[in-house]
């Protein structure tokens, strides 16, 4: 687990330079920052606000997934909303109910948006930003600040479905003309009830402009950041996704599977490897960076059969599934018996998408064993695999009402 | 091929047809299944259940690892009529996102009448589809014992020729001195145990009701989407989920479904459902249940029983995802198209009335 330690810290350094923390640090409102290409889609960055209003600490909450924070009454309905949003790589507003550390629960505002790579519009981060609910804010249908000013009106969203009016995107577009508005917010905060937890709660349009503006000042640091890296990143996917890289969501199914594998794609030059397992990582020695977009022939050395390879290059040829024996190569230039079983994998369209290889190192007899045999373990994980691109790879596009 | 007509034309499950004892055994003889047996810990006090699903993926199923695997290498050996996962799949435009799947090679009879005078299949035909067992144990822990003769007591996992999705399997009871006629809580704790044990959050299990209960049978699958029924919105009638079940109406969904959750008081809401059951079958509604959510959730679905159609629609279709056999009904597959279809097999609202009362009457029986 030290490399993935290591790879949450790297996370936002590389992407935004070392600096941004301190700025981020000085963003008041209660946020994390997530990175879906890390497996288990970790938190990278937590806001000390956040971590006031959860009593967590910031050990506690870096690594870990968003889920933790939720509890047995939370909604299911809106964590599947927001699994959605995940996979179709884009924003969301709803209401969630959390659960602070010492197990209380507390209706909030989540607004959750991607980060894109200004580059190659890839998903680098998710912001999620949480706004608290209290019943003060729900009851009244117009809001009073101290100054006196009425902010909402008849236009407060009580009315409104929760699960269908908050979905709506805000536009950061939009946010500029309430400019004047946002300065007032803060005064909201003193003393809020806590709701009962029953009943679920509206947030008003205040709650969604406070979360809407926080995202905005999260994002412009980050792409105020990103320049001085020259990785730039955009609220908006400015770029088609380039061809043969993976979804967020596709990234994150498969990294559940703990087994080690590779995806190929056959339908970029020279086939190369679009994601690596970290258990693939972990037998090979190499880096993610140092497999990804490569052939896999770096794994083979002089003494490697080249009738096995002939085999392997014929099966995906024909687009079978083979097994075979092969003897691999390590980073470090040692040698193992590698068990690799390849198999086509199709999408949601019936056609093939990937090549999954499954390596397995030979003399590892015991894989956990439990009753598992190794064939077992790489029999499954194709599976696995096949299930996740067949998911991943459908709704966007033909499901848009 | 076996398939299900076949296993119950040839004693599986038909008790009315054969000398019990007999031909059982010599199945079996001989043939060592990958044996899974369930930890003794009742279901009731299991953790899962009061967390959140789906995403407590973390740790490793070996139930999921089992099926997979198992699933794979029949898979590997061409032992399914088609690829499943060759077909294609959308969901259909509109706010109810029922999917779609073009299946040329799937059988609308999902089971498929044997040929008459075909001899029993050969042992090793049997075997290639019977993938493994699952039984009870003393033990706390679930374990899998890689190679075990088939026990009396379990329940017998095998793979669906004809897939609908990737993983289609049936659980059919096996017991040599009696016959399943009808849904107890037993098997249904089984099959929930199933869906929990696999804590994979694609994985659903499917059960349709039929008026002679011939064929007593769960059906499972990865589906790779959540079902249109599952994002529906919902009304609680009854009870609460935080002091042990509750029972709510899917609003806004072309067929009357009634969705059921426990967190605590498992083994009672199993009670229930089966009391419901076999009143609905008494009061001639065809019933389908969908179990979704790693167990933590059971669908029912109302549908009125005609008498000269009983070719109701399965649990996957009351769930929202159709199967197409060409290309033009595929293509042309409206959400207008897919409500009427549901809506038209749905029982009425006067007799959901009476279904919700009554659930509602037997849950409160059952007392707090």
């Amino acid at each position: 687990m030290e490399s993935q330690l290591g790879l949450i810290e790297q996370s936002l350094n590389s992407s935004y330079s070392l600096w941004v923390r301190e700025a981020l640090d000085e963003i008041p409102d209660n946020f994390t920052i997530t990175d879906p290409c890390i497996c288990g889609h970790p938190i990278v960055f937590v806001s000390r606000g956040f971590l006031k209003m959860t009593g967590y600490s910031k050990n506690e909450v870096i690594g870990k997934n968003g889920r933790v924070f939720q509890g047995p009454k939370t909604c299911r309905r809106s964590v599947m909303e927001v699994r959605e949003a995940v996979r179709e790589e884009r924003a969301i507003q709803l209401n969630l109910l959390n659960y602070r550390k010492d197990g209380r629960p507390f209706w909030m505002l989540f607004h959750m948006c991607p980060v894109f790579s200004k580059e190659d519009g890839r998903v680098i981060n998710f912001i999620a930003v949480q706004v608290p609910l209290s019943r003060k804010a729900r009851r009244s249908g117009s809001v009073f600040c101290r100054n006196g000013v009425i902010l909402s009106g008849e236009g407060s969203m009580i009315n409104d479905v929760v699960y269908g009016s908050c979905r709506k995107e805000v536009r950061s577009d939009s946010l500029l003309e309430l400019g004047p508005v946002l300065a007032l917010d803060s005064a909201l905060d003193s003393d809020v009830t806590e709701l009962e937890i029953e009943e679920p709660c509206e947030a008003s349009d205040l709650d969604k402009i406070r979360a809407a503006s926080a995202i905005n000042r999260v994002l412009s640091v980050l792409t105020h950041y990103s320049e001085s890296t020259g990785r730039l990143v955009c609220g908006k996917r400015c770029y088609l996704s380039a061809l043969g890289l993976l979804s967020s969501s596709l990234t994150i199914s498969l990294g559940r599977i703990k087994q080690s594998f590779v995806l190929t794609d056959p339908h970029l030059p020279d086939m190369p490897i679009v994601y690596a397992s970290d258990a693939f990582l972990k037998l090979t020695g190499y880096s993610g960076q140092e497999v990804l977009g490569h052939n896999c022939r770096f794994l083979n050395g002089e003494d490697t059969d080249s009738s096995t390879l002939y085999q392997i290059e014929e099966s995906i040829k024909m687009e079978q599934a083979c097994t075979v024996r092969i003897l691999n190569y390590r980073k470090d230039k040692s040698s193992f018996w590698n068990s690799l079983h390849i198999s086509p994998v199709r999408n949601a369209s019936g056609k093939i998408a990937y090549f999954v290889g499954v390596h397995m190192e030979e003399s590892c007899n015991d894989q956990g064993g439990r009753g598992l045999s190794p064939e077992m373990r790489q029999l499954s994980t194709v599976g696995a695999v096949k299930i996740a691109v067949r998911s991943s790879s459908m709704g966007a596009g033909s499901s848009k009402s | 091929m076996v398939r299900l007509k076949q296993l119950e034309d040839d004693n599986l499950l038909a008790k009315s047809e054969m000398p019990k004892q007999s031909k059982f055994p010599q199945f079996f003889e001989g043939i060592k299944i990958p044996l899974y047996c369930f930890g003794s810990q009742s279901l009731m006090g299991r953790e899962p259940f009061g967390e959140l699903p789906c995403i407590s993926e973390d740790e490793e199923s070996i139930l999921d690892t089992l099926l997979l695997a198992q699933w794979e290498d029949r898979a590997m050996k061409g032992i399914f009529r088609y690829d499943v996962t060759a077909s294609e799949i959308k969901a259909i435009e509109g706010r109810k996102k029922f999917l779609a799947q073009l299946n040329e090679g799937w059988n609308l009879d999902h089971f498929p009448k044997r040929e008459e005078n075909k001899t029993f299949h050969q042992e090793d035909v049997f075997r290639d589809e019977l993938l493994f067992g699952i039984a009870s144990s003393e033990k706390t822990n679930p374990e899998l014992i890689p190679s075990a003769a088939v026990p009396d007591h379990a329940f017998l996992v095998f793979i669906n020729a004809s897939p609908v999705e990737y993983g289609h399997v049936l659980l059919v009871p096996h017991h040599s001195n009696s016959v399943y006629q009808f849904l107890d809580a037993s098997f249904l704790e089984m099959a929930v145990r199933l869906g929990v044990e696999i804590n994979n959050c694609c994985f659903r299990l499917f059960y349709d009701s039929s008026p002679d209960a011939s064929h007593l049978h769960f059906q499972a699958c990865y589906f790779p989407n959540p079902l249109a029924v599952e994002l529906m919105p919902v009304d609680t009638i009854f009870g609460d989920l935080q002091t042990w079940m509750r029972i709510s109406v899917v609003t806004d969904y072309p067929i009357k479904t009634l969705l059921l959750e426990s967190h605590q008081k498992f083994k009672m809401m199993m009670e229930i459902l089966v009391k419901m059951c076999s009143f609905l079958q008494e009061m001639r509604i065809s019933y389908n249940l969908l179990i979704s959510d790693c167990g933590k959730k059971i669908f029912l679905f109302l549908q009125q029983q005609k008498s000269k159609d009983p070719c109701s629609l399965s649990a996957w279709e009351c769930g929202g995802y159709f199967l197409f056999k060409s290309r033009s009904d595929f293509d042309q597959a409206t959400e207008r198209t897919m409500l009427k279809r549901l809506s038209s097999v749905s029982i009425d609202d006067d007799s959901f009335k009476a279904v919700k009362l009554l659930c509602c009457r037997i849950a409160s029986k059952f007392g707090i």
